[in-house]
């Protein structure tokens, strides 16, 4: 009761406080959104039924299209599950560290923001047929990396980690930042162990952010094209690439590239309501 | 009580045991720290040895070294423009978006809840549409609307602009909840302080370390971002990115040394926000460590 009082004073103050005056100042932020984000959204959409249902039909009866969306999804996936376990696990040990280590925050900083073709040529200093990695093992008479191809899904996959595995540390860290030592102090004082802390206490409240945490990785893992296009050039059929081709060199087909980017979109709509859901889970505890 | 007096543990069980087991997770979480920094690592020192390289076919290590690759890049007009290019696009990014997002931030503190969730639904749609498809769509778009517009730097700057503001939009909201906004702005109403002159006087001197650090997030997100660039203006405008993207099948050594540069850029970027974000105090532990 008190409590809806404290709400509803404060609610009262806000609209005594800006009134009409808000809207004219949220006005700009309307604007630029609208001009660049809804509208053109809206473009893509209204165009991808130029050609009707048929054209609909043919680009989902396409098998190199179907191909493009499963390379995709294989490959966010795949790397969303490897950037949630390593990256998670990082942020549980850093974030306690972070105001004696702050180094380590500028380096996944750094890590997390670091791709496109900076990104792609290191792979290939690094892991391409003459890179680094390839020669020094090459001459250590490891064969790890003989058959390996960067320009392949197993090879993208591993460029890939190297800023997701940053982004979901740095996006998780705040979530396990807000576990409080007493919490751990008194499931100690109770018997309990860290493996039982972490199961019962820390794991149920850091879960709901692991999974928003998580989904926006598979999101920029999804929507990734610079350095997928700067590593591959086209040669791996995914569909972020499919999107560019058509739109950049195709004659024929540029309206299917509305239809592909429809369907791209709706993956990524379900992603982003699951990602708020969790969120708003894990809002409870985090604030 | 002898357990508190021999810190032993709580449940009887030995110390020495917990000891171990705690020097073995500390050991395995190093052994993954490690192993994720030199992942990191690696390849930015395979991109710094190739871009000092000179001869480097098939040995561990350069067969010469030669600042030839440096050379090449910083005696090129073409690079300056680009690179100079580049930092116009980002700061004037930057500039809007932190411009655009305060007054919004301002208007969801002291105005209603609908305008607050749909400045929230607003700050989503970019997390949830990616940079390809946006390129798609203002092209499209600005194709019928505004022919005039496409392949312009201004059509990018505003794209890139909508597309960075969820970042900038957290950011500023974050540094929104140090000060109660309400309470201040009710009191400077009845100082006869109008709202502009609030954000002016009041807001922005506030919020100096919130906006720094949005303002290099916004920078080093744009600056890399090659999608946006090569889709909107391709070569006609050509930034950084698309100049290094142009090497890459002429020159390895050039790339690298341009991924070096951008690196550099990227890291120095972070390094400030990193800086920023710390406290007066934390930093003064920080240099007494």
């Amino acid at each position: 009761m008190v409590r809806m009082e404290k709400e509803q004073s404060h609610n009262s103050r806000k609209r005594h406080a800006g009134g009409s005056l808000s809207y004219l100042f949220a006005l700009p932020y309307l604007i630029v959104c609208a001009l660049f984000l809804v509208f053109p959204v809206i473009s893509i959409i209204v165009h991808s039924f130029d050609s009707g249902l048929n054209g609909w039909f043919s680009v989902v009866c396409n098998s190199t299209y179907v191909r493009a969306f499963q390379g995709s999804c294989r490959l966010a996936i795949w790397t969303t599950a490897e950037a949630a376990a390593l990256g998670g696990l990082l942020a549980l040990f850093w974030a306690p560290k972070l105001s004696k280590h702050s180094w380590f925050l500028a380096f996944i900083n750094f890590g997390a923001h670091n791709g496109g073709v900076s990104l792609a040529f290191s792979f290939i200093a690094t892991l391409g047929t003459n890179g680094m990695l390839s020669l020094l093992l090459k001459h250590m008479g490891i064969g790890m990396l003989a058959d390996f191809k960067l320009v392949s899904l197993s090879g993208l996959h591993w460029a890939y980690l190297s800023f997701l595995v940053p982004f979901m540390c740095l996006i998780f860290m705040p979530a396990v930042g807000c576990l409080k030592p007493e919490w751990f102090a008194a499931a100690r004082t109770l018997g309990s162990g860290k493996l039982r802390y972490f199961w019962k206490v820390a794991g149920p409240v850091l879960l709901p952010s692991f999974f928003s945490s998580t989904t926006l990785v598979f999101l920029q893992a999804m929507g990734t094209y610079a350095t997928a296009q700067a590593i591959t050039d086209n040669r791996i059929n995914l569909i972020t690439l499919q999107i560019g081709y058509l739109m950049q060199m195709s004659v024929f087909n540029r309206s299917d590239a509305d239809i592909l980017s429809v369907l791209l979109l709706f993956i990524m709509i379900v992603a982003t309501c699951i990602y708020d859901v969790f969120n708003k889970r894990a809002s409870k505890w985090i604030g | 009580m002898d357990w508190i007096k021999t810190g032993g543990s709580s449940d009887g069980r030995p110390i020495s045991r917990k000891v171990k087991r705690d020097r073995w997770e500390r050991a395995g979480f190093l052994a993954v720290s490690v192993f994720f920094l030199l992942y990191l690592a690696v390849p930015i020192l395979a991109t710094v040895l190739f871009s000092l390289a000179g001869k480097w076919t098939d040995t561990i290590l350069p067969q010469s070294w030669s600042l030839n690759a440096y050379s090449v890049i910083f005696t090129s007009d073409e690079f300056y423009s680009s690179l100079f290019r580049t930092i116009f696009l980002c700061v004037v990014v930057a500039v809007l978006e932190v411009a655009v997002t305060i007054p919004a931030v301002f208007a969801i503190k002291i105005g209603s809840e609908g305008l607050g969730r749909l400045i929230q639904i607003l700050s989503v749609i970019p997390i949830a549409l990616p940079a390809v498809v946006l390129a798609l769509g203002s092209v499209k778009f600005y194709g019928e609307v505004l022919p005039s517009l496409l392949g312009t730097p201004a059509l990018l700057i505003g794209v890139q602009t909508a597309f960075g503001l969820p970042f900038v939009y957290w950011t500023i909201l974050n540094a929104f909840q140090a000060i109660d906004v309400v309470e201040l702005y009710n009191a400077a109403r009845t100082l006869r302080c109008g709202a502009l002159e609030f954000i002016v006087r009041i807001i922005l001197p506030s919020l100096k370390k919130g906006i720094v650090i949005a303002g290099v997030i916004a920078f080093a997100s744009t600056f890399d971002n090659f999608a946006l660039q090569q889709l909107i203006v391709g070569a006609s405008w050509e930034t950084f990115a698309m100049y290094q993207y142009k090497y890459f099948t002429i020159d390895g050594h050039a790339v690298s040394a341009l991924s070096v540069i951008g690196m550099l850029i990227i890291f120095i970027m972070s390094w400030v926000a990193g800086f920023q974000s710390k406290t007066k105090r934390e930093r003064k532990e920080e240099d007494a460590l």
